[in-house]
């Protein structure tokens, strides 16, 4: 204790030192904090070694490993049906607005596309997922539509050849490209608010889906093929409920990414889910902001006009952001690897890739939080005004963002809590893991050294990319 | 400074890692002694019973776990019944 007193002390005296670059951006000038900000990476480390000494010590038998949920209902036919009915509805409501709505530099704040694409849906499902299940599976559009078909065939009695079985290799890799052009359409493409742009690519990938469900089936292609839905089912297992086949389970927090199957690309998928994050932070940081116009230069000089070379430089920007994220995780298992040789690096990323999501969730929490509060507040005017005509359909349509709904202080806190809590999940799950396939306690221990090192780089970069962003 | 603040962020992160890369994992023997301690004893007075024996035994552990976890389709769970 004596020691952790010390590093705080020397951290605080540090602070005192440079008082300059504590304040010079950063959290400091948007959130009124008693100390600068990189201090709660080290607060932050801190937890995370309590947290390792505690499970060491006191945690010496696996216990999350053969859990089982407790049953707690069935939704009934109808309900789900209505869920379909809703997001089919949503989505015809969507490629409307698409294609009628107000365009150009507008569509951002005035057509109901941009604004339920990239904040409620894109942000809003997962999070929300995290905490109630897998709740987008009952209303999306593509699964009803399918569902439907398949009642149909059903009632018409038509024998339907079975699908087609499902490429093992293939595992989760739709979902790993799927959700890294998302992130790439959303970050790096310039005309990404075009409202017609998106009814266009919306309606494209509602055919897809489609195609694919009809290939291998729907339940499976949900799971695999399906990126929006692979990746929210991804984060619903963090939450303490769970539906299969309509019946309502209930389980510990955390916990049901323990069963998660680790087929090919389950680890790309988080590494791809935490880089986009960090990249969309990065970006709007001090480093990028002064490395980000040389890259494009740099292009520029290879003949591309200004806005190629600025995607492309962005383009390298994400995929960088995706190694450095790889290289943590990697560090981790590699690590992991000199403990014992009993097992390969396959087998070991395989094993703790599930520790990943609640840390992937802690950065998706931690940076969208504010988007998310702030400016998912205008689908409140935007629902009752879609195209941007000036109709108000529901007589929300003079509804405004409140600002001050929540403090840029707390905000910073609810961050910093996000990351804290997702990385010692993470380190929970990991320290479970550790303890069913290592055989002795010596080796089981030492391999958590090596994750509590890759969690304490995520949660510095976590944090650092927070207080980066330019105010 | 972006560059030094960057690294005060990872400070503690690159210590640590480089403890780890000299093969040093400071508290190892302390943190062993007390999760032997914190390990439940079973003793003879307290027998655990059957049925939590069968259960303990049924869990997919090391090599086994591993291959349910990797494999597309499980293998098949035990058979209580005698065939």
């Amino acid at each position: 204790m004596q020691r952790i007193s010390g590093l705080t002390l020397a951290g605080l005296a540090l602070g005192a030192v440079l008082p300059a670059t504590a304040a010079a951006h950063g959290i400091s000038g948007r959130a009124s904090l008693p100390v600068p900000a990189w201090l709660f990476a080290w607060a932050a480390a801190i937890v995370l070694v309590v947290s390792f000494v505690a499970l060491s010590a006191l945690w010496s038998t696996p216990r999350l490993q053969a859990l089982q949920p407790k049953r707690l209902g069935t939704v009934p036919g109808v309900l789900t049906g209505l869920c379909g009915l809703i997001g089919m509805a949503l989505f015809v409501l969507l490629i409307y607005a698409g294609y009628a709505g107000v365009g150009g530099e507008d569509a951002q704040t005035k057509n109901f596309d941009p604004t339920f694409i990239y904040i409620i849906f894109w942000v809003g499902v997962p999070i929300t997922s995290a905490v109630t299940g897998d709740w987008f599976r009952a209303f999306s559009p593509w699964r009803a539509v399918a569902r439907t078909a398949r009642w149909l065939g059903r009632r018409a009695g038509a024998g339907r050849p079975g699908p087609l079985a499902y490429p093992e290799w293939l595992g989760r890799w739709p979902v790993v490209v799927g959700v890294f052009a998302f992130g790439w359409l959303e970050l790096i493409y310039h005309n990404h608010d075009s409202p017609s742009l998106l009814a266009s690519l919306a309606l494209a990938y509602f055919v897809l889906m489609l195609v694919g469900m009809a290939l291998f089936g729907a339940e499976t292609w949900s799971d695999y093929g399906d990126p929006f839905g692979g990746y929210f089912n991804l984060f619903s297992r963090l939450g303490p409920l769970e539906a299969r086949e309509r019946v309502i389970y209930a389980r510990r927090p955390f916990t049901g990414v323990i069963g998660m199957k680790a087929v090919p690309g389950t680890v790309a998928l988080v590494l791809v889910v935490i880089g986009i994050t960090t990249f969309d932070g990065a970006s709007n940081g001090v480093v990028w902001n002064n490395l980000g116009p040389h890259i494009t230069d740099f292009f520029k000089s290879l003949g591309a006009s200004d806005d190629t070379a600025d995607q492309l430089a962005d383009s390298l920007g994400l995929l960088i952001a995706i190694g450095v994220v790889s290289g943590f995780f990697w560090l981790g298992v590699l690590g992991m690897r000199t403990v014992s040789r009993r097992f390969g690096l396959r087998d070991l990323s395989s094993q703790f890739a599930h520790t990943l999501v609640p840390i992937a969730f802690a950065y998706v929490l931690a940076h969208y939080f504010s988007l998310l509060i702030w400016q998912g507040q205008a689908i409140g005017y935007l629902a009752s005004d879609p195209l941007g005509h000036g109709s108000n359909l529901i007589g929300t349509a003079h509804w405004h963002i409140n600002y001050n709904f929540l403090g840029s202080t707390a905000i910073w806190y609810v961050q910093v809590l996000a990351l804290v809590v997702g990385h010692v999940a993470g380190l929970t799950l990991a320290h479970d893991r550790a303890l069913s396939i290592f055989r002795s306690g010596v080796e089981a221990v030492r391999s958590q050294y090596w994750m509590l090192a890759m969690m304490v780089c995520f949660t510095s970069l976590g944090l650092w990319l927070l207080s980066d962003v330019n105010t | 400074m972006p560059g030094v603040i960057a690294l005060l962020y990872l400070l503690p992160a690159l210590g640590l890692i480089v403890l780890l890369l000299l093969r040093r994992y400071p508290g190892e023997r302390t943190l062993l002694r007390l999760g032997r301690s914190a390990r439940p004893e079973r003793s003879a007075a307290a027998p655990v019973p059957a049925s939590r024996r069968a259960t303990y035994r049924l869990l997919p552990r090391g090599g086994l776990l591993i291959a349910s976890s990797l494999a597309v389709r499980p293998p098949p769970p035990p058979r209580l019944s005698i065939a």
